[in-house]
């Protein structure tokens, strides 16, 4: 086997370092997005959430709102919708709860 | 038996009232036209026709939910006002409609750009045609042909064919879709009916929840989740509010009583 000489190895290393960098930045999904999913994840859960869970769930959904508001207009668009419904869903549990809370 | 169908007439001939007083006159589909949205914020000044959006198409391949939650589709026409900006951006038609995703292992043509050649204006008019295609008319067709029928609506029952196999929908968009833990299963159940000799209605809160997720519905359709919590009449649902959001423009119409009224008496 041959070995590569010591300038082009160095050369050859750095490619692949910025290869890899370049991957992970186009595969790396923004924070706001990777927040979003994890957030928006719960809904199918939503009926068996305790209070305090949703109640943060709910407060996540108004700062992550914040946060894509200030993206461009498709994003915006889209985004801000689909967070709506999720908190829409999580609020209605907490009022739901809210009110189950004294009968019981 | 009697009772019912004089309930069931009489409910006809209701909202038959309804729209005559409302001073329009609404012409029933044709099963090929059932379910078809015309799409028209942008269009006309970009120099294109309006979308004719054909609901058939992409029902029979994906659940209400990748259209109406994960892509963000909203629930009546032209409300989402839709860019060809935000399509080449990857978001609503744009999602699929890409040139690189596939269904069936065949490509999906990309959404038509902001800007176009000659060539490319052709596949624009795919989706931006007015006109009566015979092409699109006889896919239906064809298409019906292979399902399980059903009276009303576009002929097709579409529960059934999901449950005979005929169909296999795609619930994730990779990319779009966020994978969540299985849901609980959510039983069915019976509402009472407000009119003597009318049958209890079966709500199939499996089927609902599985096509569309909680979202969709609660509470922006449905305020309640305790069974019962909201009250409605069938004047409503044929206002096209609670179960007239879908039924009667998408899903199967409300004038096919017994699909829903279906406790056995």
């Amino acid at each position: 086997m041959t070995t590569l000489p010591g300038k082009l190895r160095i050369a050859f290393l750095t490619g692949l370092l910025c290869l890899w960098l370049i991957q992970a930045v186009a595969w790396g999904e923004e924070p706001w997005r990777t927040d979003f999913d994890d957030i928006c994840a719960k809904t199918d859960q939503a009926m068996t959430l305790t209070l305090p869970e949703l109640n943060l769930l709910v407060e996540r959904c108004g700062a992550l709102q914040k946060v894509i508001e200030v993206q461009e207009e498709s994003v915006r668009k889209v985004f801000l919708k689909r967070l709506q419904m999720c908190k829409n869903l999580y609020a209605y549990m907490v009022e739901f709860k809210k009110n189950e809370q004294p009968s019981k | 038996m009697k009772k019912i169908f004089l309930v069931c007439t009489m409910l006809l001939m209701g909202s038959s009232l309804l729209w005559a007083a409302g001073g329009s006159k609404k012409r029933k589909p044709l099963p090929y036209d059932f379910g078809a949205v015309t799409i028209s914020n942008y269009s006309q000044q970009a120099g294109m026709a309006p979308v004719v959006f054909d609901h058939w198409v992409h029902r029979k391949n994906y659940t209400c939910r990748v259209c109406h939650v994960d892509i963000g589709f909203g629930m009546t026409a032209n409300s989402t006002k839709i860019r060809a900006t935000d399509n080449a951006k990857g978001y609503f038609c744009g999602s699929c409609h890409n040139g690189k995703s596939t269904l069936n292992k065949s490509k999906i043509f990309a959404s038509c750009a902001t800007s176009y050649s000659r060539e490319e204006y052709t596949r624009c008019q795919r989706c931006h045609a007015l006109e009566k295609d015979p092409a699109r008319e006889e896919a239906f067709f064809s298409f019906l042909a292979t399902m399980p029928k059903e009276t009303f609506g576009n002929g097709i029952n579409w529960e059934k064919a999901e449950e005979m196999g005929a169909l296999k929908l795609v619930d994730q968009l990779d990319g779009v879709s966020i994978k969540k833990v299985g849901m609980k299963t959510q039983n069915d159940f019976a509402l009472k009916s407000k009119v003597d000799g009318m049958p209890d209605i079966i709500f199939s809160h499996t089927k609902h929840t599985v096509w569309n997720g909680c979202e969709l519905c609660h509470p922006d359709i449905f305020v309640g989740i305790k069974r019962g919590a909201t009250k409605y009449t069938m004047i409503e649902l044929f206002d096209g509010k609670y179960c007239g959001v879908c039924h009667d423009k998408v899903a199967f119409p409300q004038t096919d009583c017994k699909r829903c009224h279906a406790k056995p008496v």
